[in-house]
């Protein structure tokens, strides 16, 4: 039931939503990703979906906050060094044993992905949906979605082999 | 007639998969003949960062589930509980006729109409909590992905 009022109601915002979050981001790629990434957290917790009498409102509303929270962190990201490797902490000699253990490893390459890419892996290799269905949800292309996925996916074994390889 | 069983893939047929995987293109299907592959003992290191990246994946697809975030349902049952605690040490029934009596910093208060008054209060601020449980479950049920 409460998939089917995901479907029924929420997906169909998804131009509107377009609409808004490229007014807000202005980049047509930043948008698409901040759609995206609404919709596949409003999936996830569609379960609650049904006590909420405009589940449309609250949509946009989480559409809204996302794209301001993007943007503060856009502000924050040029208030600090510029290309930041997320590697970094492993210039530091003590980085390599404070990080032995491969499952920290991971989780912290993990965390530091971008939030489409990191949502759209654990998705796929966690959860194991198909890349047709997170296209279906999230009202995209698959071959959008592969894209994300093949980007986090190669920079999970970059950053991996940086780190193992000290 | 004989039967043949399935072997585990080649290392030229995982070659070809991991490429595919790293393209975004592998189905669940292969991704679980390109993980029976990369269990195995004794394979080349050229392979050490799938089989991280793959153990990884399915000791996470094991462990997680839907567990809740029991840290903070707790927190958040345990505000509950202080309040309505709080709440119930405000009045107290001190006779066995059950004449509604509250206590206001140690002092006895018996006028029924404040009583009153004192309990809708602290009824009002069980329910505050009440919804801020609803509030922080619905951003767990949010995060815990």
């Amino acid at each position: 039931m409460s998939k089917e009022i995901y479907l029924k109601n929420i997906l169909p915002l998804r131009s509107r939503l377009l609409g808004i979050a490229r007014g807000m981001l202005y980049e047509e790629q930043d948008a698409e990703d901040a759609v995206q990434e609404v919709l596949l957290r409003i999936w996830l917790v569609s379960d609650s979906l049904g006590k909420y009498d405009n589940p449309q409102a609250v949509a946009v509303a989480a559409l809204k906050n996302h794209c301001l929270d993007r943007l503060k962190k856009v502000r924050h990201e040029q208030a600090m060094a510029e290309d930041t490797d997320i590697a970094s902490d492993s210039d530091n000699p003590y980085y390599a044993l404070e990080h032995k253990d491969t499952e920290e490893i991971l989780t912290d390459i993990i965390d530091k992905l971008p939030s489409l890419q990191q949502m759209i892996i654990k998705m796929k290799d966690i959860h194991n949906y198909e890349v047709d269905e997170i296209a279906h949800i999230t009202g995209t292309t698959a071959e959008a979605v592969r894209m994300n996925l093949s980007r986090a996916r190669r920079r999970v074994r970059e950053e991996y082999l940086k780190i193992s390889e000290r | 007639m004989r039967l043949k069983l399935k072997k585990t893939i080649t290392a030229q047929e995982a070659d070809a998969l991991i490429n595919k995987y790293y393209d975004g293109t592998t189905t669940n299907t292969e991704e679980e003949r390109l993980r029976r592959f990369l269990r195995q003992e004794g394979l080349p290191s050229k392979y050490r960062a799938e089989q991280a990246i793959f153990g990884y994946f399915e000791q996470q697809a094991a462990g997680k589930g839907r567990a809740v975030r029991l840290v903070t349902v707790c927190r958040a049952a345990a505000m509950v509980a202080v309040v309505t605690l709080a709440g119930a040490a405000l009045y107290k029934f001190a006779k066995p006729d059950y004449k509604a009596v509250a206590y206001v910093d140690g002092r006895q208060i018996t006028d029924k109409k404040t009583v009153k008054t004192l309990a809708e209060n602290t009824l009002d601020n069980v329910l505050a909590a009440d919804n801020t449980i609803e509030e922080q479950l619905g951003q767990f049920a949010e995060i815990q992905f």
